[in-house]
């Protein structure tokens, strides 16, 4: 007992971590240390996230998109409904203008364009009833037109009123049958 | 860019390797964590090396990296402590070996536990004299510490451990 506590002296306890360090470093010794190192420093100099400098970068060009958004939707928001229609607006209106059903020379109303074929009858009245009605309507704001400056609207009389009403009534009603799929004729 | 006192220091460094594993291995208490440890250290020290101003005091310096590496390290695995079973090349070692040596294991294996088992100051300074083989001088500047601070603090590191390792020999018979 007494010879086992002196086994456990300082001099014991050091040869032991000596011991300890010899089978450690054996198999510190049996690696690549360095390359161990070099390898571990690739990659994490290799796998490092951009610095945050290079991300600042796109910050201006980021809050530039930003401000034309903002200043595109004020303007939409701040755009009347008197003021002229936006550019892709008139194109579409162009395009659909060179259509044979939608040509409307300023003046002319509602013309069936020469050599047209294939049309059906109906369509054909309805063209018709289309040209008459405006002209007629036209004719009738000519009519009924208020002057400029007086700021007073003209009476009219019960049968004008009704003439409006039932002029209105056709248009609507060839609108109706022109688009096919109303259950009213 | 690599300068040539960067690569000069490098070299410095490689040459204090068994130093830092050894310390590493103190703390960790199994060489295959000492080497990771060492690595981590070494990748440390050369992405800092820029602020090498003292070449003088590069090993100083690299062992305080070592110690502060291996500290948390052992922070970050204290809640596996409890399941964490450390396994040591004599611990693979058939048991065919002769009978002084599987003592000499046990011994080995008790110096592991004594050592684990220190307060954190104690442990530093036994780690950092027994296996790192610094001196008081350059403990103390490693920890910050006064010389006698080391002194005393290294004597009651002893003699825990040697009481440690006596009351499991006792134990055993």
């Amino acid at each position: 007992m007494k010879n086992d506590n002196k086994d456990l002296d300082q001099e014991i306890l050091s040869a032991l971590i000596r011991q300890e360090e010899e089978d450690a470093l054996a198999f510190f010794r049996s690696k690549n240390f360095r390359d161990g190192v070099e390898r571990r420093l690739k990659e994490r100099v290799g796998g490092k996230k951009p610095a945050i400098r290079s991300q600042i970068r796109f910050v201006p060009v980021l809050t530039g998109v930003l401000i034309v958004a903002i200043a595109g939707i004020l303007l939409l928001i701040q755009r009347g409904p008197g003021t002229a229609p936006p550019p892709e607006f008139k194109a579409l209106a162009s395009a659909l203008g060179q259509l044979p059903g939608f040509s409307h020379p300023p003046g002319q109303g509602w013309t069936v364009p020469q050599g047209q074929t294939g049309t059906s009858r109906l369509a054909e009245s309805v063209r018709r009833t289309l040209v008459t009605a405006e002209q007629t309507k036209r004719d009738e704001e000519q009519h009924i037109s208020i002057p400029a400056g007086t700021g007073k609207v003209p009476r009219l009389s019960l049968d004008q009123k009704m003439e409006i009403l039932f002029k209105e009534r056709a248009i609507e009603r060839a609108l109706l049958l022109f688009k096919g799929d109303s259950k009213e004729v | 860019m690599e300068t040539e006192e960067t690569a000069r220091l490098r070299e410095q460094m490689m040459s204090y390797q068994e130093d830092v594993f050894r310390i590493c291995l103190g703390f960790s208490r199994n060489p295959w964590d000492a080497e990771d440890l060492s690595q981590e250290v070494y990748l440390k020290a050369f992405l800092k090396i820029a602020t090498v101003h003292k070449p003088d005091a590069l090993r100083a310096w690299l062992l305080r990296i070592a110690r502060n590496t291996c500290l948390d390290h052992q922070k970050k695995r204290r809640l596996f402590r409890l399941f964490q079973r450390s396994l040591t090349p004599s611990d693979v070692r058939a048991a065919s070996d002769q009978p002084e040596r599987v003592q000499t294991r046990e011994r080995l294996a008790e110096l592991k536990e004594a050592v684990r088992r220190l307060p954190g100051r104690q442990r530093e300074v036994f780690v950092l004299r027994e296996y790192g083989h610094l001196s008081y001088a350059e403990i103390a500047e490693t920890l910050g510490l006064k010389e006698g601070t080391v002194m005393s603090r290294l004597n009651r590191a002893r003699s825990a451990v040697l009481d440690f390792m006596r009351e499991a020999n006792d134990e055993k018979r």
